[in-house]
This record gives structure tokens, C-alpha cells and sequence, in this order.
């Protein structure tokens, strides 16, 4: 089975240059906590997940402490994010990509999943247009279907 | 991808089959399939029935809160053809009830209105659509609008899609296609007129009247102009000539023409892929596929066979 088969063709993504208020309103409307980010011919330029901005709203210590009790009051988050809701995308955006194509295998995407630790991958075409995306569940659904093919455990 | 839709309306449609529904009643339902769920709106409608017939295209437009998701899911679930690219926003999509009593032949029905576009979704919208269209070879443009977008929204799309070479066709009515024709004229048009007898704000009654207003909408630009009259009938006009197309040997069931437009269009996309454009086959062909599409109840492709029994039932006069 290929990533191709198991793959959601849904291309949502943002502009570099949307502003972080705006990320975080279609993270909200998608029910999603990061999105591919492109350029004006639909290549692929990076990722920005709610993680991004939370690292660039936060002292960067607080990633230490291990708990939010340590945070000394929730002003010092409302003025940061006030600070940085109009600036553009691109400055909080993970530029190094992982990216998988169709014909890849499922094996080959579950190695780069846990290797970097994400949950989903973007799908591009040779040219590095995007084209969808693949995640863990449905990596597992697309492995169980295949055992599915070769035998009938009645259970 | 070569074929781009867009529904700026899309809809979810639900069909719960009750027989003998009455009011104040409560009624439970055993089967499954007699709760229909199913992504609509007029560009979504070809893009489905595109992947049924293989061909995958990019649906876009806008989505909006839960039922926004549901259309989304099912859209996704059941046709993989399709890549989706929808602006989601916060306010709710339409959702369209319709309560199908087979006993009583009887059908309710319960139209939730549709959400209101913000600038902000418009632009954002505006803009994957410049991008979008720099890859794709045709536009389908159909259906109605929310409220929020300017009227002259469908005129900016054709003008974009034109402007990057792609073949664009429309299906809508009012001012979204007027404008459209007055300003960036798609190169297929079909008037719909489902709601009222009015091309380019003109009633249309008489056969000349029909003829008019196919005439002036080739003279706008558009290449192949399609309009049906009194049900059996389509009047197609090119650049070249126009004809008078009739269903013989046929009687049609009103009650199966719903969605008989979508798959119009669906099978004039697919003619012109398949066979290349010779502009008057085309228009056959999809009239041929509304025709067989009569004898389906659901909101379905009609098998290619079927298509092809049906073109032998359409007769041909030329006019001019």
C-alpha cells in the first residue's frame, strides 16, 4: 500500500504572509493545531502548528519548568500575543519540511513519523506542490486493511 | 489536477424516508439507508460525480462550522477522487432537510439559510483561487452565492480562470451571471432556470425570446451556450450556428429531474476531455446524460452505456 491510497486529499493551507490572528482563527475553524504553509504557486515553504506560536509567546524557560503554576500571571501572555497578532506567519514557521509523495511506501512514512515525532506529513508532487497530507491514524487504518487482504481473524 | 469547481454554497442534504409521516407523530427508523446523507451545492455535485466516472478534480469554496465538517467528512469519505481546499470559516453551512413519504407521496421540506462570507474568508478565498487556476486547465463555476459576496464575484472568477487559459463553464442565474457574461464571459453558459424564467434580466416566454437570449450570450464571448426549453427540448448555440435539440421516444418523470443540471455539466466536462471539443457533441452528450440520469432516482452519475442508449433517443435540427 502507497501513501497515495491512504492519503487526504485536502490542499488547506496558509499564505507566508497571513498574520499569526489569522492562523489562529483557521487552526479554530479547522479543528486543526497546525497547517502547511505555501506560496503564491502552491509550493510547499514550511509548517506552522499552535506549538510555534505558544513557544513565541512564553519565556522560553517556562519549556523547563514543566508546569503552568510557574507562569507568574496571564498578562505577560495577553501582551505578547497582542504584540505579535499582526505579524506575518513566516516569522514563527518551521522552515525544514518533512514531506512524503504518493508512491512513497506507508513504511517509509511511519519511519519519518516517529523519527521526527510529528503526527502528520504533507503529500507533495515532484515539484513540491502540495498535495495532501497523511497521519498516524491513518497510517495504522492503511496497514490493518492490508493484514485485513491477507487473512480473516474471526474475532 | 486538471478540473477545478467551486461551490460558494455549498450544502449538506439530508432525505429521511418516512412512510406515512404525519405531524405530532414520532416516527423511528430501522434502516440506515432510510437517513441519506449527502454533500451538496452545484460545484461539489460535479466534482463527486466526476469521481465516479474516474476523474479526479479540486473542489473549493466555502465551509463553515459543524455541518461545514460533516460535508467535508463525507465528501472525503466516500469520493477520493476529490481534493478539497475549502476557506472554513466560523458561521454554519447550509444544511437542507427533506422528508420523503414514498406511501403518501408527499415531500417536506426544510431549507436552513446559509452562512454570511466575511471580507477577510472572500479575499483569502480570492486568493487560493489565482493559485489554484494557474494549474488547472478547466473552471466549473455553478450555484449561488452566500450572502456576503459581491455580485459581480462569478465576473472576477471567470476573469481570473480565463486570464490563465483555463476553459471555463458556468451554470447559475440573476446578476452572479449576468455580470459574468457582461464582464468576463465564460466560454459555456447554461442559464439556470430552476427558479424563474429570466436570462441576462430578461423574461424569456416565446421561442424567439429563447433565441435572443442564446444569441446575445455567444455575442458576449461565450463559445456554446446551452438553454433548455419546455423540458424536452435544448436550444445550443455556437459561434457558427444554433440548433433545436428534442428527447423523442421518451417520456421524462418530472420528479427525477432533480440534480438532471449538475450532471449536464459533469458530462459535458467529461465529453470535452474524452473527445476534444467539437462543440455541438458535447452538448449532446450532456443532455443525453440529463436524460438518463431521469431514470435514476438518487442524485447519481448515470452509467457511461445508459449515456450512450440516451444519445440515440436526442434528434438534431440545426436552426440557422
Amino acid at each position: 500500500m502507497k501513501v497515495g491510497d491512504i492519503m487526504i486529499r485536502d490542499i488547506s493551507a496558509v499564505f507566508e504572509d497571513e498574520t499569526v490572528e489569522r492562523f489562529i482563527r483557521l487552526c479554530a475553524n479547522h479543528m486543526r493545531t497546525g497547517l502547511p504553509v505555501v506560496d503564491e504557486d502552491m509550493i510547499i515553504v514550511g509548517m506552522i502548528s499552535e506549538n510555534d506560536i505558544v513557544n513565541a509567546v512564553i519565556p522560553s524557560y517556562f519549556g523547563m519548568l514543566q508546569s503552568a503554576s510557574f507562569i507568574p500571571d496571564t498578562n505577560q501572555l495577553k501582551r505578547k500575543l497582542a504584540e505579535i497578532r499582526k505579524e506575518p506567519i513566516h516569522r514563527f514557521m518551521n522552515r525544514n519540511v518533512i514531506t512524503v509523495r504518493e508512491d512513497d511506501t506507508l513504511l517509509n512514512a511511519s519511519d519519518l513519523l516517529i523519527r521526527h515525532k510529528f503526527f502528520s506529513l504533507c503529500v507533495v508532487d515532484d515539484q513540491k506542490h502540495l498535495r495532501g497530507l497523511v497521519n498516524r491514524s491513518q497510517i495504522l487504518f492503511g496497514v490493518l486493511e492490508e493484514l485485513g487482504l491477507e487473512q480473516n481473524p474471526s474475532i | 489536477m486538471e478540473i477545478l469547481t467551486v461551490t460558494l454554497n455549498p450544502a449538506l442534504d439530508r432525505e429521511v424516508i418516512i412512510p406515512n409521516f404525519q405531524l405530532n407523530q414520532l416516527h423511528r427508523i430501522f434502516n440506515r439507508e432510510n437517513m441519506i446523507m449527502d454533500p451538496g451545492g452545484k460545484g461539489i455535485n460535479v466534482s463527486m460525480m466526476l469521481s465516479s466516472l474516474g476523474i479526479p478534480s479540486l473542489a473549493m469554496g466555502f465551509l463553515g462550522g459543524y455541518t461545514g465538517r460533516v460535508i467535508l467528512e463525507e465528501l472525503r469519505r466516500r469520493f477520493k477522487d476529490v481534493t478539497t481546499n475549502f476557506v472554513r470559516m466560523e458561521e454554519e453551512s447550509r444544511e437542507n432537510l427533506a422528508i420523503v413519504d414514498e406511501m403518501n407521496h408527499s415531500i417536506t421540506e426544510i431549507n436552513a439559510m446559509g452562512p454570511t462570507i466575511m471580507e477577510e474568508d472572500l479575499l483569502h478565498f480570492l486568493r487560493l483561487y489565482q493559485t489554484a487556476v494557474s494549474h488547472t486547465k478547466i473552471s466549473l463555476i455553478s450555484g449561488s452565492a452566500p450572502f456576503g459576496i459581491p455580485l459581480d464575484v462569478y465576473a472576477s472568477l471567470s476573469k481570473m480562470a480565463k486570464e490563465q487559459g483555463n476553459w471555463v463553464l458556468m451554470e447559475a442565474r440573476g446578476r452572479l451571471l449576468t455580470n459574468a457574461v457582461n464582464q468576463a464571459c465564460p466560454h459555456v453558459v447554461r442559464p439556470d432556470l430552476r427558479s424563474d424564467n429570466k436570462i441576462l434580466g430578461q423574461e424569456v416566454e416565446s421561442f424567439s425570446d429563447y433565441l435572443d437570449a442564446g444569441r446575445e450570450i455567444i455575442h458576449k464571448g461565450a463559445e456554446l451556450v446551452v438553454i433548455s426549453y419546455q423540458m424536452k427540448h435544448d436550444l445550443i448555440f455556437t459561434r457558427d450556428a444554433s440548433w433545436f435539440l428534442t428527447i423523442i421516444q421518451e417520456s421524462v418523470d418530472p420528479s427525477h429531474l432533480l440534480g438532471t443540471g449538475d450532471v449536464y455539466m459533469t458530462a459535458m466536462i467529461y465529453n470535452a476531455l474524452k473527445n476534444g471539443k467539437d462543440l455541438l457533441a458535447t452538448a449532446k452528450f450532456g443532455m443525453a446524460a440529463a436524460l438518463a440520469k431521469t431514470h435514476y432516482v438518487k442524485k447519481e452519475m448515470p452509467k457511461l452505456e445508459d449515456i450512450q442508449t440516451c444519445m440515440e433517443h436526442i434528434k438534431v435540427e440545426r436552426l440557422d
